[in-house]
């Protein structure tokens, strides 16, 4: 079962930097919509790289928690997605209106489970709940709002991420939720670990789909 | 947890799906509206088209008959007023700058109910018309115009695509002369069992096509619309400096030969 973690996670590392480097190559300069996934991404494979980096360190006996990592990972992360929902959504005037507030109480919550409940050496997991939901929540939101738009080949590479998004969140949201209970139990941990690490290969195939048919679109029209 | 990822997981795939058919019966329905559209402009210019050359044809028949038949009563009455007024040398000149007016008026709407519709058309077909219409420009210009017609199977043309045809050419030699500038034009008619070609060549100044499509000009735009009444396919070609040609292929449809002039 290791092995397939570990063939899972490689993998996907993989694609994430391989996506990473094409969206900053392609898709960054193209729209706020795109530089703020761009950003997640490159986020994402830089805790990536420290988490690597802190593992070897901690394989030669120099034993180092790395999950404040996670914690600060998960306020990124909010705001990363939430802005690039921002862009999808700022044409509805409650959203345009709430949303700053939405991310500054959101943060403090974050932080306050960070300071008050589930300390920086902890598995932040109601932090985690609460932003998989709430991405649930947008990818939905999009779903409902677009579904009577007609798909352009931008909403088309759009729903291919927000698809993604909603599958990765929604399969992983109780993986995450429960992971503080089943931390200590070793082979129901490494088999949710195992398909936690399937749902982000998945992604991040799905992340490589839009940005292949962005490549597709633009060799058709040059 | 296991049941609860499922449902999550299922629910995210549901939602997916759901998005995905629902954009399908969009993307159906927006495709058969603009079929729709696409018709309905069709049926509007195929309408505006035939209205206009009925109304010109309404005109020059009226033109002809009424004011043309009543001018020449006024002509016949003034060759017996001429015969009266000999007498009175001053009444005598009256008449005869009458006379001249008369004539003028009488040329004047022959040439204008000729050109709402030329009687060789109606008559003789599209080919004499093309030949009388480069004649007269001929006649008028410095022009050099040539007109060749080759004809391996005498089959029916309908008298839609005839007017349109001529239409074309008509509006063709006018922007080679207003806007091309063009002192030779040559004009090919060909036709044969299963199609009629028309080609069209002047050494004008040509222009680019792609800048063409940017301009809004009525002439142009109403040669693709006649051509895409009569469903014939195109060609234009031109270059600055490098002349203007159009070929023009008019498939004839299958019953075409039930189809009288």
């Amino acid at each position: 079962m290791s092995t397939w973690q570990t063939v899972m996670s490689l993998s996907s590392e993989f694609l994430l930097l391989i996506n990473t480097v094409l969206f900053l190559l392609y898709l960054w300069r193209h729209s706020n919509v795109y530089k703020y996934f761009s950003g997640l991404l490159v986020v994402s494979l830089l805790i990536e790289i420290i988490t690597h980096v802190m593992w070897f360190q901690h394989k030669e006996n120099k034993q180092i928690n790395n999950l404040y990592l996670l914690h600060f990972y998960t306020v990124v992360e909010f705001i990363l997605i939430t802005l690039f929902y921002d862009q999808i959504f700022k044409k509805h005037t409650t959203w345009r209106k709430y949303v700053y507030w939405f991310i500054c109480i959101v943060i403090g919550l974050i932080i306050a489970n960070s300071i008050f409940l589930q300390k920086l050496t902890e598995y932040n997991s109601y932090a985690k709940t609460l932003t998989q939901l709430i991405f649930i929540a947008y990818a939905t939101g999009y779903f409902l709002t677009a579904s009577h738009n007609k798909m352009d080949s931008t909403f088309k590479r759009i729903t291919i991420i927000n698809s993604a998004i909603l599958l990765y969140y929604s399969g992983s949201l109780f993986i995450f939720m429960f992971s503080n209970v089943f931390f200590d139990l070793d082979e129901v941990h490494l088999i949710f670990w195992v398909f936690n690490a399937l749902l982000y290969l998945i992604f991040q195939l799905l992340v490589f789909t839009a940005i292949w048919q962005f490549r597709q679109t633009k060799s058709t029209y040059s | 947890m296991t049941i609860g990822i499922l449902i999550m997981l299922s629910l995210a795939l549901a939602f997916i799906v759901f998005f995905n058919r629902s954009q399908r019966k969009i993307l159906a329905e927006q495709m058969r509206v603009q079929q729709l559209k696409l018709e309905h402009q069709e049926n509007l210019l195929y309408n505006n088209i035939k209205t206009q050359e009925e109304e010109r044809k309404r005109i020059a028949k009226d033109l002809h008959d009424e004011v043309g038949s009543k001018l020449n009563v006024i002509h016949l009455n003034l060759h017996r007023l001429r015969k009266n007024a000999a007498v009175s040398p001053g009444l005598e000149e009256t008449v005869s700058d009458i006379f001249g007016v008369i004539n003028d008026t009488i040329d004047t709407t022959r040439r204008i109910s000729h050109d709402l519709l030329p009687p060789t058309l109606e008559n003789f077909g599209l080919a004499d018309a093309i030949k009388e219409l480069c004649e007269s420009y001929q006649r008028t210009s410095a022009l050099d115009l040539q007109f060749d017609h080759l004809q391996s199977e005498n089959r029916p043309i309908e008298k839609m695509v005839e007017v349109n045809l001529f239409r074309i050419i008509q509006e063709l030699i006018s922007n080679s002369i207003k806007h091309g500038q063009a002192s030779q034009i040559n004009i090919r008619l060909l036709a044969n069992n299963k199609e009629l070609r028309l080609e069209y060549q002047d050494n004008g100044l040509g222009f680019d096509p792609d800048q063409l499509k940017k301009k809004t000009g009525l002439g142009m735009q109403n040669i693709e619309s006649r051509l895409q009444m009569i469903q014939a396919q195109h060609s234009l070609d031109s270059k600055p400096g490098a002349g203007f040609s159009l070929s023009i292929k008019y498939p004839f449809p299958d019953d075409s030969l039930s189809l009288s002039r």
